[in-house]
């Protein structure tokens, strides 16, 4: 059921994400068209056609981030929490299938504004002589003296591992907005007001409880555990950080993801 | 067929008393195939569960019978209709009766009041244009 | 068969009691009118049923189930209020209640959309108030379901518009299955119900069949909630 429910998701949020990233490619072949020949005519009313290309190119830019924010809390309090969700909490599926479907969209939609930001961006820049510049700039970057083949291995994982926190990171961020709106909703009265108030009020419990956590780890001996860090690989010292953060941003998203799916089974209390 | 309830009697007996009407005046033909149950049930406008109850009763009275997966049908005994539509009849009559009753119009006067509007009734025959 | 059963039920909204002690059974095959004035329960009981509210007191199951994932897929429930998205065309509202509900029959659905010389291209945004109730209650009705639970159905549409929802749940419902159907407009949907169920101020007040009422009291339903609900 998680992919039907994913691909009605996908179908709901993908008619405004959809044109939205095909409008910051077309905005960054106009911003392209500029760069390259407007502004450098001299001609005053092509400068200005230019300037406002290139703006164009920066509020679809903007845009397109935004949207897939306000989205990801959109989708979330319309679908499951409003007078949709009279049709979506209805349906024969578990309320973690929901939750997962509603966060795996977002971060699809996420993905996708990232690697199309990447893309127009090139677009933007692209000339051609461009490949001829690139190379100049690897060769002014001694690529030679990284020791590529020894330190390939590494850079992979890290890369694996930043992307990794990445996600964590996007799915605490969501998470943090549905927890904070499940519990609102629960309320009979001023529902939205007490969405806001447990959005402030959530990570400060988190971080509560994170400083009684450290003094704890403290009193236990967390100096060991510094010094035995300090004495392995810079690389493995890294890989080892990049883990933890990972680990410490996944404990309060699983906190999040808990308290929204106890408040949308065992609380539910649509308006 | 036109379906009409009024309000202080079951719907049940109310459909009962249609399906019997429509018997008798030919709108379903002796011998012919009923509709089913929630056909008849949504061109009434009625529950199901009502109109299959009526249908039941219908039968034990001899004036339906089904077969196991033909479906109902009307009876073909036209003696049992005719008794059908005398019971209508007396039953009209006994309403009439009783409405004259409580207005303390006496026999007589019923007769002649009766035999006034049978006259009227052949006067217009004999004079269309009038 | 007992579909829907409720033992000492309670429900407060803040401090207002909405229901108070309802325990009620209702038996598959049986079509059951829950009459009431507004702000009776009628809504209450029926969004307890469906899990959209959490029960403060006492239970609610259907097929022996509480609300949840397994209640859900035989349970068609036709919300008071319009809750299809706008943005959706009948096509798409149609893939949908298909890719969900197993028990959907989508060419019956089709063929009522069709009858109604509706597009299947058209949105939900582009239909009058009345289309999208029908639209609505057609999903509902194409579902081969345990348990139909029909808030309000006929409130505010016109009668021709009542004759023809009338007529759609008749002609659809799983005759197996139970229908509730609840409503304050009662004269409408007295002749399809087997049984009534009186709210007032969120406690059962009355639980008979209608031939029952009509055969002992020898009044409608109609004149009996009057006389019940007398202010």
């Amino acid at each position: 059921m998680l992919r039907k429910l994913m691909k009605h998701e996908l179908r709901a949020t993908g008619r405004v994400m959809g044109p939205l990233l095909l409008l910051v490619l077309v905005a960054a072949v106009g911003g392209n068209l500029s760069t390259y020949r407007l502004l450098e005519t001299g001609n005053g009313v092509l400068n200005t056609l230019g300037v406002l290309l290139l703006m164009g190119y920066t509020i679809a830019f903007v845009a397109s981030g935004v949207m897939a924010f306000v989205l990801m809390v959109q989708r979330f309090y319309k679908n499951l929490l409003r007078d949709e969700g009279y049709l979506t909490m209805t349906l024969p599926v578990s309320v973690h299938e929901h939750i997962w479907a509603k966060l795996l969209t977002s971060l699809i939609w996420w993905i996708a504004v990232l690697a199309v930001a990447a893309v127009s961006m090139l677009i933007l820049v692209f000339s051609r002589n461009m490949m001829q510049e690139i190379s100049d700039i690897l060769a002014h970057l001694h690529i030679g003296d990284l020791n590529l083949s020894q330190n390939l291995p590494h850079i992979v994982l890290f890369c694996v591992e930043l992307a990794m926190l990445l996600a964590v990171g996007g799915a605490c961020v969501c998470l943090h907005f549905y927890a904070a709106l499940a519990v609102g909703h629960s309320f009979t009265h001023h529902k939205d007001a007490l969405s806001v108030a447990g959005f402030f009020a959530m990570p400060v419990a988190w971080h509560f409880i994170q400083r009684i956590a450290m003094f704890l780890l403290n009193l236990v001996g967390l100096e060991g555990v510094r010094l035995w860090l300090q004495s392995l690989q810079p690389a493995t010292q890294t890989h080892l950080t990049m883990l933890g953060v990972t680990v410490v941003t996944a404990i309060p998203a699983a906190l999040y993801y808990a308290l929204t799916a106890y408040f949308l089974k065992n609380r539910l209390n649509l308006g | 067929m036109k379906w009409s309830f009024v309000n202080d009697l079951p719907i049940y007996a109310q459909l009962i008393e249609q399906i019997k009407v429509g018997i008798v005046t030919g709108a379903f033909p002796p011998g012919e195939r009923l509709p089913s149950v929630r056909d008849l049930a949504t061109e009434a406008g009625v529950n199901p569960n009502t109109m299959q109850r009526a249908l039941a009763q219908l039968e034990s009275e001899g004036l339906v019978y089904s077969q196991r997966t033909a479906g109902r049908f009307v009876t073909e005994d036209e003696t049992r209709i005719g008794e059908t539509k005398r019971d209508l009849a007396q039953k009209h009559v006994a309403r009439f009766m009783e409405a004259m009753r409580s207005l303390a119009i006496s026999r007589e006067e019923t007769l002649s009041l009766l035999e006034a509007e049978f006259g009227k009734e052949t006067g217009t025959n004999e004079c269309p244009d009038m | 068969m007992n579909v829907l059963t409720c033992k000492e039920l309670s429900k407060k909204y803040g401090r207002t009691p909405a229901l108070s002690g309802v325990s009620l059974n209702v038996e598959s095959g049986h079509i059951v009118g829950l009459l009431g004035p507004n702000g009776s329960g009628k809504t209450t009981l029926i969004k307890l049923a469906n899990g959209l509210l959490t029960p403060d007191d006492g239970t609610i199951t259907i097929c022996g189930l509480l609300p949840g994932k397994g209640t859900h897929a035989q349970v068609s429930y036709l919300p008071e209020r319009a809750v299809l998205p706008e943005w959706m065309s009948v096509m798409q509202i149609l893939d949908y209640y298909a890719d969900f509900y197993a028990d959907f029959r989508r060419d019956a659905a089709q063929e009522m959309i069709h009858h109604l010389g509706i597009d299947m291209k058209q949105r939900i945004r582009q239909m009058s108030k009345g289309t999208r109730e029908k639209v609505q209650l057609i999903m509902v009705m194409s579902r081969q379901a345990k348990l139909y639970l029909l808030d309000e159905p006929i409130g505010g549409v016109d009668p021709a518009t009542r004759d023809y929802i009338l007529n759609t749940i008749i002609s659809n419902y799983n005759p197996e299955a139970a229908v509730v159907i609840s409503t304050h407009l009662i004269s409408d949907v007295e002749k399809i119900l087997d049984d009534v169920i009186f709210l007032d101020r969120g406690c059962v007040v009355l639980e008979s069949s209608v031939d029952e009422i009509r055969e002992t009291r020898g009044v409608s339903v109609d004149a009996l909630f009057r006389e019940v609900f007398k202010c």
